[in-house]
């Protein structure tokens, strides 16, 4: 025990760690990459365990590992949910460089079970609120209109809330939909729904998949106090060219890819369009005399990845994301016209370097930008509108494994940033009639972070880490001084470069594992993050209007401090996962509109019209996964608290949150009944989202105006939805040849017909103005968004 | 099968798209527009149907409030109107005087010059108006009657001479440019038991600068040009922050209203530049909108522009209670910003110029 404690405080010195580089020299390492047998993609997080010690460790991102170990003959067993483990026997006595391929179990004759003696990562590892999903299981879940969607799937999982009917948009532990950080390829998506977030940006076919982190985010990940949302995207198969597609009701996708060089080069190419305005087309045509023919709507995605093998120490990616919406208007008049486009781009190029067998580098350039833009005709006036957000990040990520059970990371990154407002011009018969000069804003943004993990006993494991960031707000800028009541003075000039705000602050991060036994451990964690970037949304669902604003000198950074602990326990040999999680989060510098905001208003910087508070949220997240055997599922249920305090709203009352939900349950039920059929079902039920409604009206000049009650003071019925799916597997699996296989795939959303509240609206009747009449009713009355939904899709493989 | 049809087709689905939210719409064309991109996003997102069915919503019992609803213009007297706030989902009858109007005031008003006045309460039926009196005070007040015998019982507090002044145009206390108002205000307790409540308001009525000219200018859209054309206002906007415009229109013997995609500009986006902008017409709140007419008026009309300039307290009134888009998912409700202390509404001074055109057939 002395020994223990001894080591434990060596390893929170600078010196131990060198010890530890010293000591590592009479070792050796056996490191490499861990890949489908069938395709040439990496396998992240895939298990390689040794089992004459009795541990293990897991791929990276790219599906590479290191192991150092002291000489001696060793067993090595790679092992990853759905692929046949491999074991290779390796006399060590210099530095190996091994790569393993796995079969997937889909294209094994026989059934596999899986002797998973790392499949305990839940309970081994000292992650905290961290969920992998591969795209294995999202696409079994039942979807919405046949669109398999991984954030709809993530909103099913323990403490993550969807912000609404249908919509992609979540809330994670009680934080705003904004301070999540949502990467594809590492290059951040700032909005990442289409169609008010019905669907997500993510084409399944293209993801490989996605991991979500609740709380104690590593020290590599910054910008946001909430969440991350890491989607990776497929690699591209490096050994066959292979073509995916599907045709459902809403859209149809495809995807190509294929060996530019056979395991040395790789790409993939995955494409996904809306239809409806194509099958609406004759239809609008025909009617009205075709005065509706000009209205659609339609968006698109495309992605695209290069991979390329330099060498067993060079690695290379490019991949790049495009995204678009766009609806158009027209009335049939031909009076009013609109047209507005909006989405992301993205692109990334990364460089995986292996300086030694120990040291991993992944260097990042990344373009990420979101924008949208909205071109009206209103008569002879037209007005256009156009706000964006653009980023570009340099990335230095370094790996270093010194001996096994201990992994380091450190590196930096510089990102700058310019976010343009609202800007808008209008003109009217040909002459500009107002241009709104609302300046762009310009931020850059650096960071540094070092995190270490490491078992300290055998039942201790300890990660820590410190990340330092730095925010400068820089000019040109231009701002309006304002009076006590919100009227303009005067007006400030700022010149290029120059820097108007800096913040900085360090971000500690630590967590804890104590093993109770094999099967079961407690984790504990607290963590400080810090976001510099934040989005206000005027409304109660996330909309491509709702602008993103850097910290300045009248919006300081969001800055939250987590804790968390949680009992991880495995039963039946891992068949089922099981965890209790407790977590308070405390989040400072919070962002809403002001109660008079009039928030989309060209004519003001938006955030003059903001005002600030505090928040607190606290709850408990059970979750319960049966991960293996014919029926898999999980049940996830939390029951949280999620409050605020602004001294501008209710002269400070506190409030909770309109996605304060008391009560938040997800069923999720996968059974494969033979081979030809697999059926889910999912249910979910969460208490009503809370709305300010008004409490009383009076009359001025003869119209209502409303008197509201405290903020969110009412809460609507809550929420119930079953979803159901049927799959079909055309081709039985015994006559598969190679990759064929075709389905397809029904689902029913909403599946007893739920009326459920979308929002809830107080209408009028009667006047007090014209026509002599003198009396008022008023009536409250709910919407619903999507009654009972069936869709079919077909999908296939060749 | 038509189970089937009315089970995914809620019928009756009526969207909030109504006069509320298309008022509460915008002020200027760009909020017009900004609104109609939420709603036109929100259409698209709904082509899948959305239901709408009315519920019961218990709203807990809010303690009522006076709302003051005053003015005053340069040369016109003051004119104040005290109601009470009330609560929802009941029929409110206006003509209920008790429970609508608050009776026995004690109501002064003092100038920044010094001057003052009591101002007393009339009730309408008390003056023993002729029909048109009637209806121009009605109008004046921003109510209007087709049924001058049913007309709303309106009782207002104004100067004690106010039928001198209907009749001659001037009377013992009017606005004058460049002059703050207070008004002084205590009413009797609004439950019994409580006590008497004190309001207090002051607004100033700036100097009415006014327009340059007013131009007509045909429709655009050949389909209405015939029968409509536009009016366009030319304006020199003060190279200095701070102007508040608000504006109504009366057309031929109409009253005056104003005009649904907002009354109030803050002319910060215009500062010293000159200017042409087509002059939305005022309807009554109760109007449908046609979208095609929407900018224009009908060949043949009168049109009065009442141009007025505010102070910056009664634009935030205004602005607010224009732009209050409701409890929908796509915008959050606007605290209605008054300038009265202890009350609800506003009391509002009007630096206001004139300005007649007759459209041309």
């Amino acid at each position: 025990m002395g020994y223990s404690i001894r080591r434990f405080l060596w390893c929170f010195s600078l010196f131990s760690l060198c010890s530890i580089i010293l000591s590592a020299q009479s070792k050796f390492t056996i490191s490499g990459f861990v890949k489908d047998s069938s395709n040439g993609e990496s396998l992240p997080a895939a298990a390689v365990y040794v089992a004459k010690i009795n541990k293990g460790v897991n791929t990276n991102q790219y599906g590479f590992y290191t192991v150092t170990l002291p000489a001696d003959t060793y067993a090595i067993r790679v092992s990853y949910i759905g692929y046949t483990p491999q074991q290779a026997v390796i006399i060590l006595n210099k530095d190996v460089h091994l790569n393993f391929e796995l079969f997937s179990k889909a294209f094994e004759e026989k059934e596999v079970v899986i002797t998973a003696e790392k499949k305990d990562q839940n309970v081994e590892s000292t992650d905290l609120g961290r969920q992998e999903l591969k795209m294995e299981e999202v696409k079994s879940i039942p979807a919405f209109l046949g669109e398999i969607d991984i954030l709809k799937t993530l909103q099913l999982l323990p403490g993550v809330m969807s912000s609404g009917e249908g919509n992609t948009g979540f809330y994670v532990r009680g934080g705003g939909a904004d301070q999540n950080l949502v990467l594809l390829d590492n290059a951040t998506i700032y909005n990442t729904g289409h169609l008010l977030g019905f669907f997500s940006v993510f084409n399944g076919d293209a993801v490989k998949d996605a991991t979500i982190i609740k709380g104690g985010m590593p020290a590599e990940y910054g910008g946001r106090i909430s969440s991350v949302v890491d989607v990776q995207m497929k690699d591209g198969d490096m050994k066959k060219w292979d073509v995916e597609g599907g045709l459902g009701l809403i859209s149809s996708r495809l995807t190509v890819q294929g060996p530019i060089k056979k395991n040395k080069c790789s790409f993939i190419v995955s494409g996904r369009r809306t239809y409806l305005d194509i099958l609406l087309k004759p239809i609008l045509l025909n009617i009205n005399n075709g005065a509706y023919s000009h209205n659609s709507y339609y968006f698109y995605d495309l992605n695209a990845k290069i991979n390329y093998i330099i060498s067993d120490r060079d690695r290379l990616y490019l991949s790049g994301y495009f995204g678009r919406d766009v609806f158009n208007f027209a009335d049939p008049g031909g009076v009013f016209n609109i047209n507005f486009p909006w989405g992301n781009t993205t692109a990334t190029a990364r460089w995986n370097h292996l300086f030694s067998d120990k040291l991993f580098l992944n260097t990042m350039l990344i373009y990420n930008s979101f924008g949208f833009k909205a071109n009206t005709n209103f008569q002879n006036v037209s007005y256009n509108l156009n706000s964006s957000v653009q980023e570009a990040t340099a990335k230095m990520d370094f790996e270093y494994s010194p001996v096994i059970g201990h992994l380091m990371k450190f590196g930096g990154q510089y990102n700058f940033h310019v976010l343009t407002p609202y800007q808008t011009s209008a003109q009217a018969g040909g002459t500009a009639l107002l241009t709104t000069n609302q300046s762009n804003k310009y931020a850059d943004e650096a960071a540094i972070y070092f995190q270490d993990d490491f078992e300290a006993t055998k039942w201790l494991k300890i990660n820590f880490g410190l990340r330092a960031s730095l925010f400068n707000f820089l000019g040109p800028y231009s701002k309006i001084i304002f009076d006590d009541n919100g009227h303009a003075l005067d007006t400030i000039h700022y010149k290029p470069g120059q820097n108007i705000k800096t913040y900085w602050g360090l971000e500690p991060r630590l967590s804890l594992r104590f093993k109770v036994d094999k099967y079961s451990s407690i984790k504990t964690g607290i963590s400080l993050n810090r976001q510099y970037i934040s989005q206000v949304s005027s409304a109660a669902t996330t909309l491509p209007i709702d602008l993103w604003v850097p910290s300045t000198s009248t919006v300081k950074p969001q800055t939250g401090l987590q804790t968390s602990i949680g009992y991880f326990r495995n039963f039946k040999d891992d068949m089922f996962e099981t965890s209790v999680e407790v977590y308070y989060k405390y989040l400072w510098n919070q962002i809403e509109f002001g109660q008079s905001a009039i928030p989309v208003n060209p004519t003001t910087d938006v955030e003059d019209q903001f005002t600030f508070g505090r928040g607190w949220t606290y709850g408990a997240e059970f979750f319960v996964k049966k991960a293996r055997g014919k029926w898999t599922g999980w049940v996830s249920y939390t029951l949280s608290w999620a409050w605020r305090k602004f001294p501008g709203i209710d002269n400070g009352q506190t409030f909770l949150a309109n996605f304060d939900r008391r009560h938040d349950l997800s069923i999720v039920n996968m059974y494969e009944i033979n081979k030809h059929w697999k059926v889910s079902a999912t249910f979910v039920f969460s208490t009503g989202n809370r709305v300010t409604l008004p409490v009383s009206y009076y009359l001025v000049e003869g119209q209502p105006s409303y008197v509201y009650g405290p903020r969110n003071w009412y809460q609507m019925p809550s929420y119930n939805r079953l979803d159901l799916g049927f799959t079909y597997s055309i081709i039985p699996k015994k006559k598969k040849k190679r990759n064929l296989n075709s389905d397809i795939t029904c689902s029913i959303y909403n599946a007893y017909n739920r009326l459920n509240p979308f929002f809830l609206y107080i209408a009028y009747k009667g006047d007090v103005g014209a026509g002599g009449k003198q009396s008022i009713s008023f009536k409250a009355y709910q919407v619903s968004l999507f009654p009972i939904l069936p869709s079919v899709t077909w999908n296939f493989k060749f | 099968m038509k189970w089937l049809l009315r089970t995914l087709f809620c019928r009756g689905a009526v969207l909030p798209l109504g006069s509320q939210r298309v008022r509460a719409g915008s002020k200027t064309e760009t909020r017009w527009v900004n609104n109609l991109i939420k709603s036109a996003l929100f259409i698209s997102a709904i082509i899948l149907t959305a239901c709408s069915k009315q519920i019961n919503v218990t709203i807990p019992p809010a303690s009522q409030q006076v709302v003051v609803d005053g003015s005053i213009e340069n040369n016109v007297p003051p004119i104040i109107l005290l109601t009470k706030s009330q609560p929802f989902f009941g029929n409110t009858n206006l003509n209920d005087l008790s429970s609508y109007f608050v009776h026995g005031a004690k109501v002064t008003i003092k100038a920044s010059d010094g001057t003052q006045s009591d101002l007393p309460e009339f009730c309408l039926q008390d003056l023993n108006l002729s029909t048109s009196q009637t209806e121009t005070l009605l109008s004046a007040l921003g109510y209007t009657s087709i049924d001058s015998a049913n007309a709303l019982n309106v009782c207002a507090y104004t100067v004690p001479d106010i039928i001198t002044y209907y009749l001659t145009g001037s009377c013992s206390f009017m606005g004058k440019e460049k002059l703050s108002y207070t008004l002084n205000i205590v009413t009797p307790p609004l439950y019994s038991g409580h006590d008497s409540i004190h309001l207090t308001s002051t607004t100033t009525i700036p100097t009415a600068v006014g327009i340059d000219s007013l131009a007509i200018r045909p429709d655009p859209n050949a389909a209405y040009a015939d029968s409509f054309s536009a009016i366009y206002t030319y304006i020199t906007v003060p190279d200095t922050f701070g102007n508040f415009i608000r504006y109504k229109t009366k057309i031929n013997n109409q009253p005056y209203y104003a005009p649904p995609g907002g009354s109030v500009y803050d002319d910060r986006q215009f500062v010293g530049l000159s200017l042409s902008l087509p002059l939305e017409p005022g309807q009554s709140p109760d109007a449908k909108l046609d979208i095609n007419t929407l900018l224009y008026f009908h060949k043949g009309d009168t049109v009065t522009l009442k141009w007025s300039n505010i102070d910056g307290n009664t634009y935030n009134f205004f602005n607010t209670l224009e732009n209050d888009g409701g409890s929908s998912p796509f915008s959050s409700p606007v605290k209605i910003q008054t300038n009265v202390n202890n009350g609800l509404g506003v009391f509002a001074g009007y630096g206001t110029k004139y300005y007649t055109i007759v459209v041309p057939k």
